[in-house]
């Protein structure tokens, strides 16, 4: 499974909602890409960033009016 | 919507900015109901129409993130992608059939949060939408919560 399937992505935002990985989300402009990079792994473009700590903040998950 | 000389500059950056990730994107009145939207393709290759509204006071508010293509978004039997919910990172419907995904809370919104960041934000909840679809698991199996 490369790096960028769309299961790599998807299990890698999995894993790290629940704990570190080690591994790091990078973001390709020129592609449009998540792409999963491994410790130590080197990254194809020159111009993707890291959106790890975008995924690691966190989403607001709303509470349903009425069920406070 | 008149915004302000410092909105202005604000706008102005965060365009420059935004065109530099997501060249996609255009945006909407700049001078009045200002919202940026376009095409997000996922690693699929599945394209998906957004649109980020920008609020009369911002950055002071958070913008609205909402999905408006494909409508209606597909999801799964028992789950709902026009209600609020945890469970998928939703708030309820604009009532136009567009999904409006949570981002930031106003709790947790600060001036200094650029758009850049809430689009990445809406690539990544489109990721954890396809890994939905594809095990039957709700969006937050994918995103954490913020806390």
């Amino acid at each position: 499974m490369s790096n960028r399937d769309p299961k790599a992505v998807q299990t890698e935002l999995s894993d790290r909602s629940t704990h570190e990985t080690g591994r790091q989300l990078m973001f390709n402009p020129e592609t449009g890409e998540i792409v999963v990079v491994r410790p130590n792994e080197r990254v194809a473009s020159p111009d993707a960033v890291v959106a790890s700590s975008i995924a690691d903040e966190g989403f607001f998950g709303p509470v349903p009016r009425g069920a406070r | 919507m008149n915004w302000s000389l410092e909105q202005r500059r604000r706008l102005a950056a965060e365009r420059t900015f935004l065109a530099q990730y997501f060249p996609a994107l255009r945006w909407v009145d700049p001078a009045g109901n200002t919202a940026i939207e376009g095409d997000l393709r996922t690693n699929a290759g599945n394209v998906y129409g957004v649109r980020v509204v920008l609020p009369p006071d911002f950055p002071d508010s958070q913008p609205d993130a909402l999905i408006c293509r494909p409508r209606p978004l597909p999801t799964l039997p028992g789950f709902s992608l026009h209600l609020t919910s945890a469970a998928m990172h939703t708030l309820e419907g604009d009532g136009q059939g567009n999904v409006r995904i949570c981002h930031y809370s106003a709790e947790r919104w600060a001036a200094n949060i650029s758009l850049y960041k809430v689009v990445m934000k809406v690539r990544f909840w489109l990721e954890a939408y396809e890994g939905h679809l594809r095990t039957g698991q709700s969006i937050d199996a994918f995103l954490k919560h913020m806390r």
